[in-house]
């Protein structure tokens, strides 16, 4: 393996690894604040790639798939706040009557993903919906021998300025304090005469508008199609556990293992790599449930 | 009346289920008599349907020993009816094993997959194993996907049966056979000392321990009777049913499925999961044909996730349980222990 070819798979991963982060960030944050495993988060990356599209088509020419670059910025910010809001009216009126129930939270995250998916194949039909070029962003550098994409290295800008936020967010507001307050003892928190059920609604938004903005950051790396979010769903399952629940910086951690395993594997088994990310996923829950970055220690279970 | 009552109590559910081998074959019986057109009145896969029901009846009852009957929530239940049905399919089409051998390997591959999965996994409770099991039948999944040479990868394998099993008749008859035999199964399960065992499970685990019980094992020995009941299930389905086993057997749809059967149907009784995969199913042969009408009908899982919400939601004791006041005030709280995050 050359060294450029090294370094471009290292890239690869690092891009990809960013919209994991995305996508997870919410999931993770959310378990660890209200304990609910949301199954819909998927659907919710989806839905903002939909959205967002339609955003960015309304500004281009639709033969070509192509639309000036302001407005796939624009597209990005319509699909978070279109699941911003749908994640809005999903806490307020759809979970929050079954906090006391948490079986049946688990199930209605799952009856989410059937209406949400359905809703989408319906409004813009079940097919593929073609490629998508952003035109400031397309095209390749050259890194030694090995091309690489323009667009996986905004991803990548664009993915360390977004944990900063993240990070900022938690670590430096007061939003922030009460949110990992909130996933040590959400109790205690409320007890303190702080609403937690309304700062609960703020997260579950937030988390929603990340992966509805990751939805449409991944539209221009692997097109938009309603298979879409089961399997970024399950790649943040995975990211999560590596990470530990209710852990920003393990879910960062986590998304950068997994993107990098995915370039690497295959490299080492081309049959078999499909296996790894999963495999990694039965291991750490296996031998360490609290998650292999989780510096707070709550377990998944 | 009250004969009938007792007899409703008693039995009567399992002689509702065996007066269907009467039902089957009776448009053919009418259509001889003279009585109706060749052409039946009733749907033309009217055969092949309900033995699909009965099939996913089967499921669904394995999987309500774990969610309605131990309060354990797997993700993953699709990875052992996958395993029955390509143990046939491999032994047979592949290696030329006869049938009723591969049948009953089906059943112990079942258990002894469920085994090692619940031994390894059943440690997690709560959300741990939900993710736990959801990535072992991942993990099947691409398994499945990737040893093409044996499995026949995206294609599936189709398998050919004795010509006395091919008839719809016959299969109608045999998948009935089948649900009655796992019903009867689940009832003695479930009514037997460690069915009372796992009921505790459900109701306080903490409890349970404190009284001595070997929780762990337990939940392993319910998984591994599941296991091996939805394996049954597969074997049914490559049999009598499609006769066709698919990889998509093992992915999320399935578990998706019984997980709406069981919770339309009635958790932790068993009518409800036969009930419901009747429902589930009735509902995917007749909603499409709507579709005509208006295009939401083509898109009928969104119609069967809005029942499914409000179920959740205004319903949780589905459709034969809403009746028992009893299965209300047990499911309000199924998971056990859950009450403690309550607080906010």
């Amino acid at each position: 393996m050359s060294g450029s070819l090294f370094l471009t798979l290292i890239l690869n991963g690092l891009a990809i690894g960013m919209l994991y982060f995305l996508v997870a960030v919410g999931l993770s944050v959310i378990f660890g604040l209200m304990h609910v495993l949301n199954f819909a988060h998927g659907s919710f990356f989806m839905v903002g790639a939909y959205v967002g599209l339609a955003v960015f088509r309304r500004f281009g020419n639709p033969a070509i798939g192509t639309a000036p670059t302001w407005s796939f910025f624009l597209a990005m910010l319509a699909g978070a706040l279109a699941c911003g809001a749908i994640g809005y009216v999903v806490e307020r009126f759809l979970i929050r009557p079954l906090y006391k129930r948490p079986l049946f939270l688990v199930l209605l995250t799952i009856g989410l993903i059937l209406v949400i998916d359905e809703s989408v194949k319906l409004i813009w039909s079940p097919n593929s919906q073609g490629s998508v070029i952003v035109p400031g962003l397309a095209g390749t550098v050259q890194i030694g021998d090995q091309p690489f994409a323009l667009y996986r290295a905004f991803l990548i800008g664009f993915g360390l300025l977004m944990m900063g936020v993240v990070w900022w967010v938690i670590n430096r507001t007061k939003i922030g304090i009460i949110i990992r307050a909130g996933v040590q003892d959400a109790g205690m928190v409320q007890t303190l005469g702080i609403n937690v059920r309304e700062v609960f609604t703020l997260v579950f938004a937030f988390g929603a508008a990340l992966a509805g903005m990751a939805g449409m950051a991944t539209a221009p790396f692997m097109g938009v199609f309603p298979q879409m979010g089961g399997e970024f769903l399950l790649k943040a399952f995975i990211v999560v556990v590596m990470g530990g629940f209710g852990s920003p910086v393990g879910t960062a951690l986590g998304a950068i293992v997994l993107g990098l395993t995915e370039q690497f594997a295959p490299w080492l088994s081309p049959q078999w790599a499909g296996i790894a990310p999963v495999g990694m996923m039965v291991l750490v829950l296996l031998l360490r449930p609290e998650g292999l970055f989780n510096l707070s220690g709550r377990r998944a279970g | 009346m009250a004969a009938i009552k007792r007899f409703l109590r008693r039995d009567g559910k399992l002689w509702l289920l065996a007066a269907l081998f009467l039902i089957g074959p009776l448009p053919r019986l009418l259509a001889g008599m003279g009585l109706i057109g060749p052409q039946d009145w009733l749907p033309t896969h009217w055969l092949q349907r309900s033995t699909d029901i009965f099939i996913w009846a089967i499921f669904a009852l394995s999987y309500d020993l774990l969610l309605g009957f131990t309060g354990i929530v797997s993700f993953g239940h699709s990875l052992f009816m996958a395993v029955g049905s390509y143990a046939v399919a491999i032994g047979v089409m592949k290696l030329g094993f006869p049938l009723w051998a591969m049948i009953l390997a089906a059943l112990l591959a079942g258990a002894l997959i469920s085994a090692v999965v619940g031994s390894l996994s059943l440690r997690l409770k709560g959300h741990g194993f939900a993710m736990i099991t959801l990535a072992f039948a991942e993990v099947g999944h691409v398994l499945i996907l990737k040893g093409s040479k044996i499995t026949g990868g995206e294609d599936g394998l189709s398998v050919t049966v004795p010509l006395w099993m091919a008839s719809r008749i016959n299969g109608y008859y045999l998948a009935l056979l089948g649900l009655i035999l796992a019903f009867i199964l689940m009832r003695r399960i479930t009514r037997s000392q460690f069915g009372r065992v796992l009921a505790s499970i459900r109701e306080n685990e903490d409890r349970a321990i404190a009284l001595g019980f070997n929780v762990t094992a337990y939940k392993v020995g319910a998984l591994t009777l599941a296991g091996m009941i939805a394996a049954f299930a597969g074997v049914a389905q490559v049999t009598v049913g499609s006769r066709f086993a698919a990889a998509s057997m093992a992915g999320s749809g399935p578990t998706i499925d019984v997980l709406l059967m069981t919770i339309l149907g009635g958790v932790g009784t068993l009518t409800g999961p036969v009930v419901g995969a009747a429902i589930v199913r009735l509902l995917s042969y007749v909603l499409p044909s709507f579709a005509s009408a208006s295009p939401l009908f083509a898109r009928w899982p969104l119609l069967l996730g809005v029942i499914y919400i409000a179920t959740v939601m205004f319903l949780p004791a589905g459709v034969v349980g809403a009746s028992s006041s009893r299965l209300k005030q047990v499911f309000g709280r199924l998971v056990p222990g859950s009450e403690r995050k309550e607080a906010a």
